[in-house]
């Protein structure tokens, strides 16, 4: 028992440390794992617009210079594609981050680029809007330079234009910066998810084992009167649940003790009614001896002095108290209240017991009863004192259901290896459908006030099923009823060895 | 016969859903981390304009061009950041659009002038007055300086870490000049230095350059040991890099000048929309925020006779 019990605390200490192992953890790995990316993302935004705003500032001074030079070829058309071209080139030589520049007039036509791939080779770079009233920038993967940020430049002072320029730098500084920071984001979260998940380890360790301690103690104890749990350290919260526990224990035994007690009285209030029932019968029983007692001492008195004639009526007279002694007997036998419940019951013999306490009552009805039990049955595992009760009660309704000629059939047989059914039928006027369901119902009866007390059949599963049996009926209105019970055979006699 | 199956090797069916469950997990983000890796290294954007600039004019082409040349004083992208802007406000304030037109020199500027292929042009104020008796040229206005005077002076300027504290120290020294064409340079060589006895001989070099900011740039990076410029070009510079010793008498400011045959709703334009500026010094100050500093006082209407002093000077 007890490792079974401690096999489940391991079950259910493993089972609840995982679940918040695994629940906690996740929801935190989760938020971590969103918070980085909130992270990253506004981060990258961060690099990428400092990047941006790096790139504008040193095409804003460049600006300067294509301007000087734009200028200065209007002003001497001999120069024209001499001094912008120069300062393309001297910029591309003077910043390794630039990739690409072109220089267009404000129809879209092409003043100066560099660097020229190949004779065939549109210039780059000037795929983008060319747009004139600012500044504006793009980042995209180019097939020949890779990640680009690219920004295009009017080349306004006022309104007067001279055209734009669109110069390529190189992005990959940015890329790097991000993978940088997406690496130290993702060590980092592992690093704190890691450490979250053994800390919460350790609390949940921690948790449970005080738990289990719990459970251990309740599989410790017994709901035997006085047996209190193991005592803890005060203050703890394990030693509150324990103080708890102990005072729900207390209830549970006394609710049990007035339960039993409850129990108790009304089986005897049933016990009861059942003899008042049977008093007719019994009376007639007593009577009878008592008559012929009265008809022997009527005799000897008046021949008192007949001595043979007195022995032979003194014998008659032993024998008409022993009879009523018998009577008296058999009727203190069922009115004693039993005193425990566990025992060993002699079906067959049992049962015709109870039959003859019935015979006069049954011949008076001339109700036929027919008692089928085999010899051969082990004995049931129920006190005898309560398998009498449930077959008096079966036999009283099935009295009551029959009328003046009808039968009665008791049969006890082996159910199987583990249980013996007995059965008790009669050819009455049946149970309607709607009363089978609440027949077993205490206090529910279907006859008339004062015949009887609605508790017979519901005590009668109580003692069945308290012994591991079942008791149920079946019946059709107008054709009769059967109802059977099972009850375990006991043990000892199937194992003698034991 | 049933067969129970071997506890002792058996993996316990708990440990398995969880070690299932550990591997899908684990799978899941692994697959979720490359997936987010390549989402977030893709870092194209596209196209948007990030420094908004201010707005092309769309009803400007439809405008008749008027051209303004600009004398050689500054080098040409200066004289565009400085000049420009008062070009898109005369185009804004009149129903023509007016462009500039950059002379290499000062003579080429006057001649877009007296050629026709320029209504106006600013004009320095000796040339002003060395031509206006050959050409037929009137002045229509003059900028106003920060006290609201119509006058300018020139100034001989060394750098603050020079010994020279008067012009008599610079006996032996380089001097750098403006354009000989004028004002200041003409100051200096026909007044200044000879009436310092610096005249024949007295300095070790002495260097016209094109543009004014050229002078100072020399003087600054120690080229020449002093130069000659206009006052309000250095202003800034005073006190910090440069020391003045030396200032001439008032003259009247450079004047914007037309030809005298020039349309007169032309004239009338440029005189009523620049004489605007300095009517609400709220305006002016807003208007005015990226003009030459020369400009940024507004103007007053000029007259020949104001040359005068300049003329006879000469």
């Amino acid at each position: 028992m007890n490792a079974v019990a401690f096999a489940g605390v391991d079950t259910m200490h493993g089972s609840l440390r995982a679940r918040i192992l695994a629940f906690t953890g996740a929801v935190l790995i989760i938020l971590l794992l969103l918070i980085s990316q909130v992270l990253l993302y506004q981060w990258r935004d961060v690099i990428i617009a400092k990047e941006r705003d790096a790139v504008i500032a040193v095409s804003q001074t460049f600006s300067v210079t294509l301007l000087d030079a734009l200028i200065r070829e209007e002003r001497t058309p001999a120069a024209r594609e001499g001094i912008l071209q120069t300062s393309v080139d001297d910029f591309l030589r003077s910043l390794r981050e630039v990739a690409y520049v072109s220089i267009a007039d404000p129809t879209g036509q092409l003043l100066a680029v560099g660097p020229v791939l190949s004779a065939d080779q549109v210039p780059h770079g000037n795929s983008g809007p060319a747009s004139t009233e600012g500044i504006g920038t793009r980042i995209y993967a180019d097939p020949a330079f890779g990640w680009v940020l690219e920004v295009h430049m009017p080349l306004r002072i006022g309104q007067r234009s001279w055209g734009a320029a669109t110069i390529g730098f190189n992005a990959e500084p940015i890329r790097e910066e991000v993978r940088r920071l997406f690496m130290f984001l993702f060590l980092t979260t592992m690093i704190v998810s890691a450490v979250t998940l053994v800390v919460l380890y350790l609390l949940a360790t921690r948790l449970t084992r005080s738990l289990s301690r719990l459970v251990q103690e309740m599989d410790r104890v017994d709901l035997v009167p006085g047996s209190d749990v193991a005592a803890t350290q005060p203050g703890d919260d394990v030693a509150f649940l324990f103080h708890r526990f102990d005072l729900m224990k207390r209830r549970i035994e006394t609710s049990r003790r007035q339960l039993e007690d409850a129990q108790r009285q009304v089986y005897q209030a049933e016990k009861l009614a059942s003899i008042g029932r049977l008093a007719s019968g019994v009376a007639h029983q007593v009577n009878n001896p008592l008559n012929g007692i009265r008809s022997c001492l009527y005799a000897i008195d008046k021949e008192p002095s007949h001595v043979a004639q007195t022995k032979e009526y003194v014998g008659l007279i032993g024998e008409a108290i022993t009879s009523i002694e018998t009577v008296v007997q058999k009727l203190l036998g069922f009115a004693r209240t039993p005193l425990a419940t566990k025992g060993e019951t002699d079906v067959a013999v049992m049962t015709r017991k109870v039959a003859d306490l019935f015979d006069v009552r049954l011949r008076e009805k001339q109700v036929r009863l027919t008692l089928d039990v085999a010899n051969d049955l082990p004995p049931a595992a129920i006190d005898p004192q309560l398998f009498q009760e449930i077959v008096m009660n079966l036999l009283l309704n099935s009295y009551d259901a029959v009328g003046n000629g009808g039968s009665v059939r008791i049969e006890a047989r082996r159910s199987d290896e583990e249980s013996l059914v007995v059965a008790v039928s009669d050819d009455g006027m049946g149970i309607a459908a709607e009363d089978q369901a609440r027949i077993f119902e205490p206090f529910f009866t279907t006859k008339e006030i004062g015949q009887g007390t609605g508790l017979g059949l519901s005590v009668c599963q109580s003692i069945v099923e308290s012994h591991g049996g079942r008791l149920s009926v079946s019946s059709e209105p107008g054709r009769g009823a059967t109802f059977q019970f099972l009850l375990p055979i006991e043990r000892c006699h199937e194992r003698p060895d034991h | 016969m049933h067969r129970e199956p071997d506890q002792a090797h058996a993996i316990p069916r708990i440990t398995r859903r969880w070690a299932l469950w550990l591997i899908a997990v684990s799978a899941g983000l692994s697959l979720s981390t490359i997936v987010f890796y390549s989402i977030v290294m893709d870092v194209s954007q596209p196209y948007a304009v990030v420094v908004k600039g201010d707005a092309i004019d769309p009803t400007a082409a439809s405008k008749p061009v008027v051209r303004i040349a600009v004398i050689s004083r500054y080098p040409p992208t200066v004289t565009f950041r400085g000049y420009q802007p008062i070009m898109d406000y005369l185009t804004a304030r009149t129903p023509y659009r007016f462009e500039l037109l950059l002379g290499s020199d000062y003579a080429e500027a006057l001649q877009h002038l007296l050629s026709g292929k320029a209504a106006a042009v600013f004009l320095g104020s000796y040339l002003y007055a060395r031509e206006r008796e050959r050409a037929d040229i009137i002045p229509i206005l003059k900028p106003l300086n920060e006290q609201g005077e119509a006058v300018t002076r020139s100034v001989l300027f060394v750098r603050s870490t020079s010994t020279a504290r008067a012009i008599g120290d610079l006996r032996g020294r380089r001097l750098a000049l403006p354009s000989a064409e004028s004002y200041s340079a003409n100051w200096a060589v026909a007044e200044l230095l000879p009436s310092n006895g610096l005249a024949e001989g007295g300095l070790a070099a002495v260097q016209n350059f094109a543009h004014h900011h050229t002078v100072i740039a020399k003087v600054l990076n120690g080229s020449f040991d002093a130069g000659i410029t206009r006052e309000h070009l250095i202003k800034d510079l005073v006190g910090s890099s440069i020391r003045v010793i030396a200032t001439s008498v008032p003259i009247p400011s450079p004047p914007i000048v037309v030809r005298r045959t020039e349309t007169p709703a032309v004239i009338a334009a440029i005189r009523e929309a620049l004489l605007e500026v300095g009517r609400d010094e709220e305006r002016r100050r807003i208007l005015t925020k990226d003009w030459d500093i020369e400009f940024v006082h507004g103007f007053a209407p000029a007259a020949a006779e104001d040359y005068e002093p300049v003329r006879r000077w000469r």
